[in-house]
Formats: C-alpha cells, structure tokens, sequence
C-alpha cells in the first residue's frame, strides 16, 4: 500500500491542486436552485465561475461577498448580508451555500456567528442557509467537496426527520466524491435502479450540469440536481453508499444522526471494484443480477482480453486528485500496467490503498520530473504541454479538462464506463505501436545489437 | 507596510485623464453574483504575456491554482510564461510570515528557470496581514542580479481594470527606462495593450514591416523582458483598445515625452484609421503617402474578399456585450460585414467611447450599462437579434437558450484584428449563423410533433 510523501518546497511548479472553496462550490452544483456564495474577494468567485463554466460547458452561478478594501480591514460581515440579501431577492435560489475562503480565514472570522446573527436579525430570510468552512490553505477540491456535502448533510435534512429507517425499504442514499462527473453519477443511478432500488443522490451533477437544454431558457442558479425534499428521505434509507473515500465523513454524519449504516467504496473502476459494487447490490436487492449487467461485465472482460496486447508491461504516470488517482491506479493494475508516477494535489485517504510504493504530494512540475519514460499520462488538459515535452501521449482526466466537448457523458466507473475508459486507454497505447511500426519500417533492417528492443 | 490602498496603487494624474473613468476605477465592487476578476487577475492578463520572464503569485492556492493557464497568449519563442509558478501559502506560511518563503522560492525559479526577470503577484492573504514583498524583492533581485519586480494588485483592491493599470504602473516605475536598445529607426514605436491573444498580433505585425514601421516593444503580447524595458526610446506610443493602460502611455508622454496615439484594429476603418493616425504622428511625408496607398489597396482587396460573406451576412442583427474599447470598435467591424448592431455595453468605457458607440449605433441603438446573461437574452429575443456578441461567461446563456453566440473576449480562439483578422471574424459569424444546428434546435422532438411550434414559439 503506497506511502504518501510529501516533498518540502517554496514554490509549486504548475499547481495541480485546484482550492477547497473550488470543490466545495461545485459540490452545489448537484443541487437544484442552489446558489453558492464565495465569501472573500470578487476574483475567487470569478475565477471559479469561469473554471467551472469552461470545464462543464454549462452556466454555473457563483455568488461573491466581493471584500473590498474597507470591509477587508474593517470586516466583511456588511458585505456578506448584502450578498445574501441580494442574491435571495434577485434569484430565489432554493439554497445559499456559503464558503469562506482564506481571506476571511485569515481575518479570523467567526463566519458561522455571522450567518447565526443575520438570521435572527432576518427572520423574514426563508432561503435555507449552509456553511462550510473550507479555506484554501490546506487539502485539495476534493476535501472541500466532502466538507461541503458534511455541511448539506447536517445542514438541509430537517432533524425532525430523525425517525427509524423503514427497513426493508428500496431507498439508497448516493454520495459521490468530487471525482464522479456527470456520466459516472448517470451509470451508478442506473446500476442500483437496474436491481430494483432507488437511489437519493447527493450533490447530483448528472442533472444540471450534463447538458440541460430545456424550453425555459436559462436562470442563474443551478439549472437542476438534487432536490431539498429530496434531502429529508435520506434519513430512511435502508443505507448510505458513499463512492470515494474522501466522502467518508457526510456518510458518517448520517449514521450518526439517523442511524442509516453505511458502506464505502473507495472506486467502482476496473473488473473487481464494480464486481464489489454489484455483490452489495445483489445483497441489498436480494434479487437476480438484470441480464444487461451480465452482459455489461462480460464485455468488459471482453474489453480486458482485447486491450491487454496494449497495456500488459506498458508504464502509466498519472497526477490526479486521491480518489480519483486510486480509481486509475486499480484500472490499470488490472490491465497489467505498471505505475510508475503517482501525484496527488494533497493527502487524502484514497492514497494509503493504492497499490503502489509510494505517491507523492505535488504538482505537475514534479510529474514531467518523474514521469520521462512513461508509456501513458493520465491528467488534466493541464498536462498537455509537459506532455508534448515528454513526447508521452496524455488521456485527459480530472479538471480542468477545457479542450474537449462531450466531457458530461463519459463515464468510467461500472463494467460499462470501466470498458470505455479501458478502451479509450488501449486505444492511445495501440496508435503508439502503429507509430513505432512506422518507425521501424522508415528505418529498414537493423543491426543485431540488443540494446534497442524496448 | 500597510495594507496596499487603492489610491496608491492608482496613478493619480493618468487617472483624472478620463474624469468619469475615475470614479470607475475607485468603486467598490457589489456583493451579489459574481460580475467581474479581480486586481490581481487584471495584473496577470497584461502582465504574464512577457515571455521570457518568470511569474511568481504569491499567495494561498486559489489565486493562481484555480487560474493559471487558461489564457490564449502566444509567444513565438521562449515559454516560460507558461510555467504557473506559486508560493501556495498554508496557514502556518501564513502565521511564520510568507516573506521568508517567498524569497527562497524567487531564489529557486531564479536559479532553475534562468528567467531574464521575476514578476512577483501579491494577492489577498499576504497583502491584508501586510507582508512588505517590495521588500523581498529588492534583496532577492540584489542576490540574483535579475530584475525582481513587485506587483502590488491584491484582488480587494478592485476591479480587473485597475489591476491592469496598476501593471501598467509597475512597468513604468520598475521596467520602462532600465536596458537600452541595441539601435533606433525614426519610425520605432511601442505597442500598448495587445495582448496577441490567438495571435492577434501576428495579423498586424507584417503591416508594420510591410510600410517601414518598427516596433520597438509589445507591451505585452508575444513580448520579451528586454524590449519592452526599452520602450523609452519609442517614437511614439500606440495603445491599442485600452482605457486601463493609458496611465502608461500617458506615463511614457510625461516622462519621456513619448506622444501616443490610440485606436483599434477591429474593423477596416478602424485599422485604417489608426494607421494613418501613427505614420501622421511620425510626421514622415513619404510614409504617409505609402500609408494612405497601402490602406487603400488593403481595403479594396479585403472588400473583395469579403464580398460573398457580406450578401449572407447583409443585415443580420447583433447584440454586443464586450467592454472599453471594443463596445465600439466591434461595431465598426460588424458594419465593415454589412451587419447592424442593435445594443453594446459601456462596462469600462470613457466619456469618449460611449459617444463613438452612440454615433456607431444610431438612433435606435440601445447603450447597455451592466446586464446580466438573462437581460441580454432578453434583449436579442424582443429585438429580433440574430446573435449574441460577448464574452465566454454569457456563451452558454446564449446556448442553452438556442441563440448563436461569438466569443469576442480573451478566451477566444481565433484572431479578429487587422485586415485579415476581419475576415476571419466574417467567416466564424457567417459559420455561426449558417451552422444548421439553430435550425435542428428549434424543431420539435417526434414526440412534441402534436404541438407544432410551442417551443419556437418560446424561443
Ligand atoms: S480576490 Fe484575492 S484571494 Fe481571490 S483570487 Fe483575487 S487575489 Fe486571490
């Protein structure tokens, strides 16, 4: 299991780590009519409406309490109430989330005292009111992601709702981790669905951030997702599956407040992950396995047998957040891929199960030093440019990826999207052959040295 | 030091240039939904196209980690721009005091990179618990011997414009006047505020070299430490589509007794304008003849061109949303394609450019002040618009409400500038307004045919 070692620097050389403000705003994303309110400087919630709204190609609302000079030395209590007020008047979201960002933080701002003075100072303010406490200085998008989804968790689901799960009930509750896009949540719902079983899915990317193209035009917050209502079944959810470990915590939360138990998976990605994912279904559902996912499993295998010409021996570098970098590490084990280097933006729990010797806590800089000599790049559209560097070709994953379209429908998790991803992997690595083909036959016989055969 | 106060950062006379752009850039922005980058990403748009330097932001990760790398700046040599590089403070960073950290960190990009200077972004964090980077630099640009330079723009501070004119003031106190140029013409001049974003520049370059035109520095596109230090020695100033770096051009005049000219290459009268507007300030009468020639053999021969764009193109309905300069200039492009422009926003604009936009615009026109994505939609639909003109934050208002949209902002992909840049801004609206997807958009799913029309007609 890999050791995380983190490298003592002063200056991080094309960054891989997005902010938690970043993570914790997307996770608003999956709820519909939700609003989130950057609470710091205008440039945050800017360039975290552009990052968003260039990686999804959809319109992602941000709020900004927009510190200036005056409230920055003065205190950003004013602005916040202003936010607050104006966006609830100007665009009726179902919810606000607010996050603090390292400004406030640094101010030491008792940001959750506020929120609690404002509504009481307010009691005509309906708009439900989440915080999350997620500064930039440590972690990565992925933990503020989860730091916002404990927030929704123990913030929106109405406490009268602490009765007894109804056992023997068909609902589930869903939380994916940052790193399941739109087309990962679309595949899990349809896996628990396929077993006869409902899925409450929280934050629900696949809604409104997929591609929704309605009559209605567009209104700025999030265009759909999960419901609020939705929020107050879960504590009568037979169980909660929570996919990634970084999503630890809300399930947690929920055990505790409801006694909803709970099971994590750390990646449904690969043959093996998928066949755990489908054995707690079967024992959940108590019922058959649906025709079409045995024929989705046996095509993956399918898949496994005709990539493994390409990936058995081949090298993979890969700089992605932790669960995410688990999920591809796995894949790629079972396609007979050696790794050879790991990054993570920062620790989380996904690195110690990673079946490696180590991963280090970097950035993209530490990736072109360590990565020469790799078969395959798995990154973000950041890694174009080192990977043209290194002449290694890069399958784009993680965020931002801003230079491809159609990124809401893949997928790569369940036997399905895994066959994709495997695929689309394969298929990098087959050109690469076709290429030293080439190669080969530009330069005709060779010599009977033995120094070259790679 | 303090923390950095807005009307320090500001130059004071450059900015009573434009009375009403005062007010402009000392106002406070509105909490609410978020409208507009802050100081420090202003400061990095016109700062970080200077290739061959290092740009260092100092700061927690949201700053640059959220950032770096999105932009279309081109260089055509060195790129090490391109390298985000970042203090990414923690807390106990915070707390020890980043100073120390910084300055070890200029020390390693100096020592790794060999960049020809150091670009070194202060940001929120540091600047409100007044960290002293002026500092910093000075003993890290005395131990490397290299240009380290201070760029005071913490994001609370204001707007995007203001930070660009504080990059602009940053130039002219720390870069501007420190190398000299290996030799002069008469006719060397320094262009302001191209970016060379897709390239642009490289589409007005060639015109220069073709009349005899040098330009001394690209301040900042596809610009390098070197030449654009000795921008002093530039006959004339050209600013291009910028009211957030007059505060240079007019620190050049003041200083050096540089004179500038302004103006923008959207559009045939516009460039044509603007480049006899330069060769009369370099006051050379055979220039100015081979000028007027060259732009009216120029101008016939992109007209014709154009010609079989401009019968689709005849009479086709815009609305434009940019900023400044462009709130103007872009109009005068579109009506080069024989199209009309029904409303454009003064966000940013002068006294001057709200005036031009009127007369562009006529009678009818619409002046926008700040509009939301919903409000422009609005707009193009009660109006009768073809499409939607503006920056990448209003394109997928503009999609998701199946309205063709044109990127004219930074992010864009393909250069509009000069003459040839006019005509691929002819072909990319004539692609936009043919593709048959507003067609196929608009027609009712199978199942929706028992309503034919319900939805065009929402729509
Ligand atoms: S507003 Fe301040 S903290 Fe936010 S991105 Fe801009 S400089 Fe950084």
């Amino acid at each position: 299991m890999a050791r995380a070692v983190s490298i003592k620097k002063d200056v991080s050389v094309d960054p891989l780590k997005l902010s938690r403000p970043l993570g914790a705003a997307m996770a608003l994303l999956g709820v519909a009519g939700a609003m989130p309110l950057l609470h710091g400087a205008q440039g945050c919630a800017s360039f975290a409406k552009v990052f968003f709204t260039r990686h999804f190609r959809e319109p992602a609302p941000m709020g900004t309490s927009a510190l200036s000079e005056m409230p920055v030395i003065l205190g950003g209590e004013e602005n916040l109430r202003r936010a607050l007020l104006k966006l609830s008047q100007k665009f009726h979201p179902s919810m606000i989330g607010v996050i603090a960002t390292a400004l406030s933080e640094t101010r030491g701002e008792d940001v959750r005292g506020m929120l609690e003075n404002f509504k009481s100072d307010h009691p005509e303010f309906k708009t439900p009111l989440v915080f999350a406490n997620a500064p930039d200085f440590q972690g990565s998008l992925e933990d503020g992601f989860a730091l916002m989804l404990e927030a929704l968790v123990s913030g929106l689901i109405p406490e009268d709702s602490a009765l007894k799960p109804i056992s023997g009930g068909n609902l589930l509750n869903v939380l994916p981790s940052a790193g399941f896009a739109p087309g990962d949540v679309d595949e899990i719902k349809g896996l628990i669905q396929a077993f006869g079983l409902t899925p409450i899915v929280l934050p629900d990317l696949s809604l409104g951030m997929d591609g929704r193209l309605s009559g209605r035009g567009f209104r700025p917050v999030v265009m759909d997702g999960t419901r609020l209502e939705e929020l107050g079944k879960m504590p009568f959810a037979r169980m909660t599956l929570a996919f990634g470990k970084s999503v630890e915590g809300a399930a947690r939360r929920l055990q505790e407040g409801f006694g909803v138990p709970y099971r994590v998976f750390d990646s449904v990605t690969g043959l093996q992950a998928t066949d755990r994912f489908v054995s707690a279904l079967i024992e959940l559902s108590g019922g058959k396995v649906p025709q079409k996912i045995q024929r989705d499993r046996e095509r993956l295998l399918d898949t496994m047998l005709d990539a493994h010409f390409f990936t058995g021996g081949k090298k993979l570098s890969a700089a992605l957040e932790p669960d995410e970098l688990l999920a591809v590490a796995q894949l790629a084990k079972e396609a007979g891929m050696e790794l050879q280097a790991l990054i993570a933006p920062a620790n989380g729990p996904a690195l110690g199960a990673i079946e490696a010797e180590e991963v280090t806590i970097g950035d993209l800089g530490d990736l072109e030093r360590m990565a020469a000599g790799s078969d395959l790049l798995v990154a973000s559209a950041r890694a174009a440019r080192l990977a043209k560097r290194l002449d290694i070709p890069l399958f784009r994953m993680g965020m931002p990826v801003f230079d491809r379209v159609g990124g809401a429908m893949r997928s790569k998790v369940g036997y399905k999207g895994s066959a994709r991803l495997l695929a689309d992997i394969a298929n990098v690595l087959l050109e690469l052959e076709e290429q030293k083909l080439e190669e080969r036959e530009h330069h005709g016989v060779s010599h009977f040295g033995l120094e070259e055969v790679g | 030091m303090a923390v950095p106060r807005a009307k320090e950062l500001i130059n004071e006379p450059s900015c009573e240039h434009k009375q009403k752009d005062k007010a402009a850039c000392r106002k406070a922005p509105e909490p609410g939904s978020s409208s507009g980058g802050c100081a420090f990403d202003g400061a990095t748009i016109a700062l970080v196209p200077i290739a061959d330097a290092a740009h260092l932001v100092h700061g927690p990760i949201a700053c640059w980690g959220n950032a770096w790398g999105s932009r279309n700046s081109l260089s055509s040599g060195p790129s090490l721009y391109r390298t985000a590089f970042t203090t990414d403070l923690s807390e106990n960073d915070i707390v020890m005091g980043g100073e120390e950290k910084l300055f070890r960190a200029i020390l390693e990009i100096a020592g790794r990179y060999s960049p020809k200077a150091l670009f070194v972004y202060l940001t929120c964090v540091p600047a409100s618990t007044g960290e002293d980077i002026e500092s910093v630099c000075k003993k890290a640009s005395r131990e490397t011997g290299l240009p380290v330079i201070p760029v005071m723009a913490p994001g609370f501070v204001g707007s995007k414009v203001l930070g660009t004119r504080v990059a602009g003031d940053t130039l002219l106190k720390h870069v501007i006047g420190t190398r000299e140029p290996k030799e002069t013409t008469p006719f060397d001049i320094a262009l302001i505020g191209e970016y060379n974003v897709s390239g642009e520049l490289w589409d007005i370059l060639p015109v220069f070299t073709e009349l005899g035109i040098r330009v001394l520095s690209k301040i900042t596109g596809d610009g390098r430490f070197e030449e654009v230090a000795t921008a002093h020695r530039a006959k004339l100033s050209v600013l291009i589509c910028s009211n957030a770096l007059i505060n240079l051009a007019g620190g050049l005049e003041e200083r050096y007794g540089i004179p500038f000219v302004e103006g923008s290459f959207f559009g045939l009268k516009e460039t044509n304008g603007l480049l006899l507007r330069i060769v009369e300030r370099l006051g050379d009468a055979a220039l100015i003849e081979k000028t007027r020639a060259f732009t009216q053999a120029m101008t016939r021969k992109t007209l014709q061109t154009l010609e079989p764009i401009r019968k689709r193109l005849l009479g086709k309905r815009a609305v434009l949303y940019t900023g400044g300069v462009k709130s103007w200039s872009v109009i005068s492009a579109l009506k080069d394609l024989g199209m009309e422009v029904i409303a454009t926003s003064t966000r940013k604009s002068t006294e001057q450019d709200i005036a031009k936009a009127k007369e562009l615009l006529g009678d009818q026109g619409i002046l926008l002040t700040r509009a939301s994505g919903e409000e422009l939609l609005e707009l193009v639909r009660t109006r009768g618009a073809d499409m939607l003109i503006a920056g990448g934050r209003n394109q997928y208002a503009a999609l998701k409400s199946r309205i063709p949209f044109l990127d004219i902002n930074q992010e864009r992909m393909r250069g509009y500038t000069g003459y040839k840049g006019l005509i691929r801004l002819a072909k990319d609206v004539d692609r936009a307004l043919a593709n048959p997807v507003w067609r196929l958009v608009l027609e009712p799913a199978p199942w929706e045919a028992a309503v034919p029309g319900e939805l065009a007609a929402e729509v």
